[in-house]
């Protein structure tokens, strides 16, 4: 088992955006704290928890943006200060490398001087770009155990774990280190609960019930490096490059033949029956300079995984950390840790994994002729008006709803059981067939042809009679309202206050009105 | 010689008629079989869809196949999907777009099963209806499509549950009339809830009072 170094960040993602240490401050991500910087932890704001709830407990917090592309960029010069230690840099994400420590050890004299020398070096590098002091919980954590696995969990309690003993060392671990939170959640609920308790199990039966998922797990619970299943001597025709010409300065215009360059990588290891775990992206510029680097990835890389780290690459080579001279001439990639192609990607909980290729290709098209947000998935969510109650998401995107619970239902989707609230003031199910974004403005007239009022504390001035719809009058038969709705009334921007009613007319159609304001809006219909 | 193969026929239930084999179709929910010529939707037709509450009738008589097939809905940005959900589609195989062109209609009934979308131009109409039987695809046509296999009509809607000025929308009756060519010459009718007051789509049977 190879003995590797794993320098991790912890919270990198905010340490990236130099605020002051004492400013509590998280980063969302679809309503929710994805990452929480160490002073808004000590208020009580934890991963996953929603932003209002995040605000209520800690008023002064600094809400961020969750961008990975950022992140990356921000963490070039520190990935360019651990390469002085040693060759092959595997970048796992923005804020964890991992690297062979074999060599580097011998050469600094022995695994705990390493270890000093890198955590010092990196945290120089960050101070380097960061005009704020670093927490001192967010110091770089160093860790050198058997494997990347075991050595990034050593690093994040700062160990170094003697050759040959990582098996014990994982052992207490609990399960949800996996990584894998459909498996793990199974897992949980058979009763496995450590990382000593799933290594323990037989590994073909493991295979047999879970899959290749289950297998690469089990291999990291018992300290084996999941990555060399089955190694393969690499065909050089699988390397992929393209020339630039003229070389290129902005990163959207390296990108062209980046992704380009990402989905002919993908194709070939596809017509291979080939997967890679990890990715070596090299770029040279105009004036010969090279600059490489290695990016791994959990399981197989997919092309849009490909084009995402080839994009974080030449964005952090070609901000000005990398401090290249002149633009990128030469981009090549080359596919590492080659293995046959087992379908490590849909488990047998997979519901959204039997997209086939004709309707993603179909979709492709269509992204191509007219955009990519103009093919679109629909996802339910929370929310008052029914225009609010479904979040459209661009094909290809995560589909995530925006704002939780569920119109209507009590449960929130995932294996992960939670109470949801229902949204109060939605409107009652049948929900309108066709909802204008832009509602249309109309007029509605009691029986004596003047405009029906709603006053300040919602009294309707006179019955309904008759209303305008597409240029014409309709004698409304029955209707219903006013249902007042005050939405937002602490912030003085988006304040809305609004009377919705519903009608019925002669024809046998019903509509949404609303009143807000002086004038009447058609807000959805009943078709 | 007829009476003896009618004979052979009566014999052996196992030999039938090609004609009277059923194509195979995608599933429609129970309470729109009836209207339909082969109890579903035929893979390679056009189906036009008019009349009040026509939105909500196209998306029931997809609904059923959501469930297995991938469907697109083409050019109606304001589709209501939240009702779209509650009417039974099944939102994860669903794919909205809301540019109509040409080239758009080409290549979604090239991939998809199902396609609901609004009336293609009349001059590419027929373009479109040679794709959509040439690809095996279900197209639902809102408004006017030319020469479509089938022609849905919905009449007559009433809402339930709305006073004056008291209750709210709960449930609603349509009339609807089926005719077409071939198989669906005849024209067929059914009264439907849709939705009926739990929410679901079914016939509506009228109530038949007996004098005691």
């Amino acid at each position: 088992m190879i003995r590797t170094i794993a320098i991790g960040c912890p919270r990198w993602p905010i340490v990236a955006h130099d605020l002051p240490s004492d400013v509590p401050s998280a980063i969302f991500f679809a309503n929710r704290v994805v990452t929480a910087s160490v002073e808004a932890v000590s208020s009580g704001v934890k991963k996953g928890m929603r932003r209002r709830e995040a605000q209520a407990r800690c008023p002064e917090i600094e809400v961020l943006t969750h961008d990975p592309a950022r992140d990356a960029r921000a963490f070039e010069p520190i990935v360019t200060a651990i390469e002085t230690f040693g060759p092959r840099v595997e970048v796992v994400r923005p804020g964890l490398c991992v690297m062979a420590s074999r060599g580097p050890a011998r050469y600094f004299g022995g695994e705990e001087a390493l270890k000093q020398k890198m955590s010092e070096a990196v945290d120089e590098a960050i101070h380097a770009f960061r005009g704020n002091a670093l927490h001192e919980d967010d110091r770089t954590r160093v860790g050198i155990a058997d494997g990347p696995f075991a050595a990034t969990l050593a690093a994040a309690r700062g160990q170094i774990i003697e050759a040959g003993t990582s098996t014990d060392f994982l052992a207490p671990f609990p399960i949800r280190v996996l990584d894998n939170p459909a498996l793990c959640d199974l897992l949980m609920r058979l009763g496995i609960k450590t990382l000593g308790a799933f290594a323990a199990l037989d590994r073909t039966r493991v295979v047999a019930r879970f899959g290749i998922d289950g297998e690469i797990a089990h291999r990291l619970a018992s300290a084996e490096d999941h990555r060399l299943l089955e190694p393969r001597q690499i065909p050089p025709e699988l390397n992929v490059s393209r020339e630039l010409d003229p070389p290129a300065k902005r990163v959207d215009i390296a990108m062209f033949a980046g992704k380009n360059a990402a989905d002919e990588l993908a194709d070939k290891l596809h017509t291979y029956g080939l997967a890679c775990a990890k990715l070596e992206i090299e770029a040279e510029t105009e004036h010969g300079e090279v600059r490489t680097r290695i990016w791994r990835y959990s399981s197989a890389f997919t092309s849009a995984a490909i084009a995402e780290r080839v994009r974080w690459q030449l964005e952090g080579w070609l901000s000005d950390g990398a401090q290249l001279t002149g633009g990128i001439a030469h981009i090549r990639l080359r596919p590492e840790d080659v293995g046959p192609a087992t379908g490590a990607k849909v488990g047998f909980w997979s519901r959204r994994g039997e997209v086939s290729d004709r309707v993603r290709r179909a979709i492709a098209r269509v992204q191509g002729l007219v955009g990519p947000s103009g093919a679109k998935q629909a996802v339910l969510q929370g929310g008052r008006h029914p225009c609010e109650q479904v979040a459209l998401v661009p094909w290809g995107d995560p589909v995530e709803a925006f704002r939780p619970g569920l119109p209507g239902s009590k449960r929130a989707p995932g294996p992960v059981e939670v109470e949801m609230p229902v949204w109060p003031g939605r409107l009652p199910s049948p929900s309108p067939v066709l909802v204008f974004d832009k509602p249309k403005t109309t007029d509605v007239a009691d029986a004596n042809g003047n405009t029906v009022e709603v006053t300040a504390r919602c009294v309707v001035s006179a019955t309904p009679a008759r209303m305008r719809f597409n240029q014409k009058w309709h004698d409304i038969v029955a209707w219903t309202g006013p249902w007042p709705v005050d939405e937002k009334w602490w912030d003085e921007k988006a304040h809305r206050r609004r009377a919705r009613f519903q009608v019925s007319l002669a024809d046998g159609t019903a509509h949404l009105l609303v009143r807000e304001g002086d004038r009447w809006y058609v807000e959805a219909t009943y078709d | 010689m007829t009476d003896r193969l009618a004979a052979l026929l009566a014999e052996s239930p196992s030999i039938e008629r090609a004609s009277k084999l059923a194509p195979p179709t995608l599933p429609v929910l129970e309470a729109l079989t009836t209207l339909l010529p082969h109890g579903g939707l035929l893979p390679g037709s056009t189906t036009q869809i008019g009349g009040a509450s026509s939105t909500s009738l196209a998306l029931a008589l997809i609904a059923k196949a959501t469930e297995q097939s991938w469907t697109a809905i083409v050019g109606l940005p304001h589709i209501g999907l939240r009702a779209a959900d509650e009417l039974g589609v099944d939102l994860e195989h669903l794919v909205v777009v809301d540019e109509a062109t040409v080239d758009v209609f080409a290549a979604v009934i090239d991939a998809f099963d199902v396609v609901l979308a609004c009336p293609p131009p009349a001059r590419k109409a027929p373009r479109i209806a040679g794709r959509v039987r040439e690809r095996d695809a279900v197209m639902c046509v809102l408004g006017p499509m030319p020469d479509a296999d089938l022609t849905i009509v919905s009449s007559n809607a009433r809402w339930h549950g709305l006073g004056d000025g008291h209750g709210h929308l709960a449930a609603r009756t349509i009339d609807v009339t089926a005719t077409g060519r071939r198989a669906a010459a005849r024209p067929k009718h059914t009264t439907l809830w849709l939705p009926d007051e739990d929410g679901k789509i079914r016939t509506h049977t009228p109530v038949v009072r007996i004098r005691p």
